[in-house]
């Protein structure tokens, strides 16, 4: 325990796990599939170098286009409804009977728990399905019944309402527990200064819940660029009619293990990873912004 | 603050409890509408599939544990080997997403050593190209390590993630020193000092653990892409390969499958709220 000259003792056996599982399950993983995405389509076989190819004929795949633009206005749309709707739901919940609250989270957290392909039967048994409780409800206006899962815009709203019945609990939690820490005399001062309910959330509560909802906002966007299942249960790989559930994630897992073209669905799969980049960014630099405005 | 119409007469006390409860009623609104399919799928349990189809029929006409017996009787599917099977994989994988996470985080968190910050931002990496990029290339390996078609090829990638490790580093970074230095002061060497940390920080081990199961048993593309035999696939695999609408299959017997999906991510959940709870309290209070 005396001073040692030089380095420290630390125990390093504790990184091995880490390493090597990081570089067996993701590294090598990694560069193989980038090598992969710069070979022709063979599945087992001898193939060759095809260079960059694969991402050129990317460039004019309607198709690649109609995924990546699905699951864009996907993450956005998660967001979008997620964020806000959380913050009420978490303030309320800090409002709430003490009692009742744990109910509640439980309640709100129970789609969360469920695997998302059970939330998609679910959802198209009661909400869609062609006797289901929207159609059996617009029945009694004389309405329908409508083929909701023939409707590409009814699709798209449907995977973003599965995901916002599925993480909007979690988030809530989050949310809440960062309201929690807030400290109480920050609200005293700026009700003292006369500030009403909204401008107390604008300018005491938002700010302080920065992390907390940079977190979210990252953590709903990661799992929207790789969201599959909900498109998988409903729709099948296809993409369904008008490709309106056709997502990156489900094109990829179509060429590659439908059509057999690994090098494409390689290319494919990689080209997500610029673009998770390139949003996560966008998300630091918006909110970056803010604090630089508060400062 | 609520409209103060008539509130204004009663004691401040008063005036908040109201308060409460009526904040209580409008949320109770939203809850009721994300938990309405659960209870609507209870209630399909012992329905026929005319029943089901039914429009805006929510209680059945008779109530019988057919589904179940159908369900555990494995008359479609084998189904009590596929919830088996998915039990043991969400298990091992997050008990060693836990392991490997702690014992890097813990390194990370309370040393310094050459190349901690290279390392560290490798692990950011990890977070931020999901998973699911990777599958073609994991199938592959997995093809060449014949784990094919074997719970491993599941469980194997999910073990190091890198949201793990930086929770862990920030979790040890928080731990007071002096109590690890007391371990110190005993003799314990720096792998035994781990252990004295172990029972300081085990809400975030259970909460992690917790977060890293739900995660690992709702994962579909991994097993899809690495299980194919019948009696090896995982629970929402071996569901989704039966939503298809053949209506052969009674849909009662897909609502029980469907409802015990929840049971163990519910359980979980309901014995370690409290550790989740105050993890979460931690983690957000900076």
């Amino acid at each position: 325990m005396s001073a040692q000259p030089g380095l420290k003792p630390f125990p390093k056996a504790y990184l091995a796990p880490f390493l090597l599982g990081y570089l067996a399950f993701w590294l090598i993983p990694l560069v193989e599939g980038f090598g992969l995405s710069l070979q022709s389509d063979t599945r087992f076989k001898q193939s060759e170098f095809v260079g960059a190819q694969h991402y050129l004929n990317l460039l004019d795949d309607g198709r690649f286009f109609t995924a990546l633009q699905n699951t864009g206005l996907y993450a956005f749309g998660t967001i979008a409804v997620i964020l806000p709707l959380s913050l009420l739901l978490a303030s309320l919940l800090r409002g709430a009977l003490g009692r009742l609250r744990g109910i509640y989270a439980f309640l709100l957290l129970l789609p969360g728990l469920t695997p998302p392909s059970v939330l998609a039967f679910l959802f198209l048994m009661v909400f869609s399905g062609p006797r289901g409780y929207l159609n059996a409800g617009l029945e009694l206006f004389d309405l329908g019944p409508f083929g909701w899962f023939q409707d590409p815009v009814f699709i798209r709203l449907s995977l973003v309402l599965q995901a916002v019945w599925r993480w909007t609990g979690f988030a809530t939690l989050f949310l809440a527990a960062g309201m929690d820490s807030i400290p109480r005399s920050l609200y005293e001062t700026a009700r003292s200064e006369g500030a009403g309910v909204w401008q107390r959330f604008v300018h005491v509560t938002l700010p302080l819940l920065r992390n907390v909802i940079i977190f979210v906002c990252a953590f709903l966007l990661l799992d929207a660029f790789v969201l599959f299942e909900g498109a998988y249960v409903l729709l099948g790989s296809s993409g369904g009619p008008g490709d309106a559930g056709l997502l990156l994630v489900s094109y990829a897992y179509f060429t590659a293990f439908t059509l057999g073209r690994f090098g494409s669905a390689a290319a494919m799969s990689f080209s997500l990873i610029p673009l998770v980049l390139l949003m996560l960014g966008v998300l630091f630099l918006v909110f970056g912004r803010r604090r630089g405005k508060e400062a | 603050m609520l409209p103060s119409l008539g509130f204004k007469t009663l004691s401040p006390d008063r005036r908040r409890l109201a308060q409460r409860i009526g904040i209580s009623l409008m949320l109770s609104l939203p809850c009721a509408f994300f938990a309405f399919p659960f209870l609507w799928m209870l209630f399909s349990v012992s329905k026929t599939n005319l029943e089901i189809f039914t429009p805006l029929k929510f209680f059945p006409d008779a109530y019988s544990w057919d589904a179940f017996r159908a369900l555990l009787g494995g008359e479609h599917i084998p189904f009590v080997r596929q919830y088996a099977n998915s039990l043991f994989i969400a298990s091992v994988q997050s008990v060693g997403a836990v392991a490997v996470s702690a014992t890097a985080g813990f390194v990370f968190g309370r040393y310094e050593f050459p190349f901690r910050r290279t390392l560290l931002v490798l692990a950011v990496f990890t977070v931020l190209i999901p998973r699911q990029v990777l599958v073609l290339p994991l199938f592959l390996w997995m093809h060449r390590l014949h784990l094919l078609d074997t719970p491993f090829a599941v469980i194997l990638p999910g073990v190091v993630t890198g949201l793990g490790i930086l929770y862990f580093t920030m979790v040890f970074r928080r731990v007071p020193g002096h109590l690890l230095d007391a371990a110190r002061m005993e003799g314990a060497s720096e792998y035994r000092v781990f252990r004295f940390a172990l029972p300081l920080v085990l809400p975030s081990l259970l909460t992690y653990g917790l977060i890293h199961f739900i995660l690992a048993w709702h994962e579909h593309i991994i097993p899809l892409v690495m299980l194919n035999t019948e009696t090896r696939l995982t629970v929402p695999l071996a569901l989704s390969s039966l939503y298809g609408g053949d209506m052969r299959v009674p849909y009662a017997m897909l609502m029980v499958g469907s409802l015990v999906t929840v049971l163990p991510t519910a359980l979980l959940y309901f014995f370690l709220r409290r550790h989740f709870q105050s993890s979460l309290a931690d983690l957000t209070s900076r």
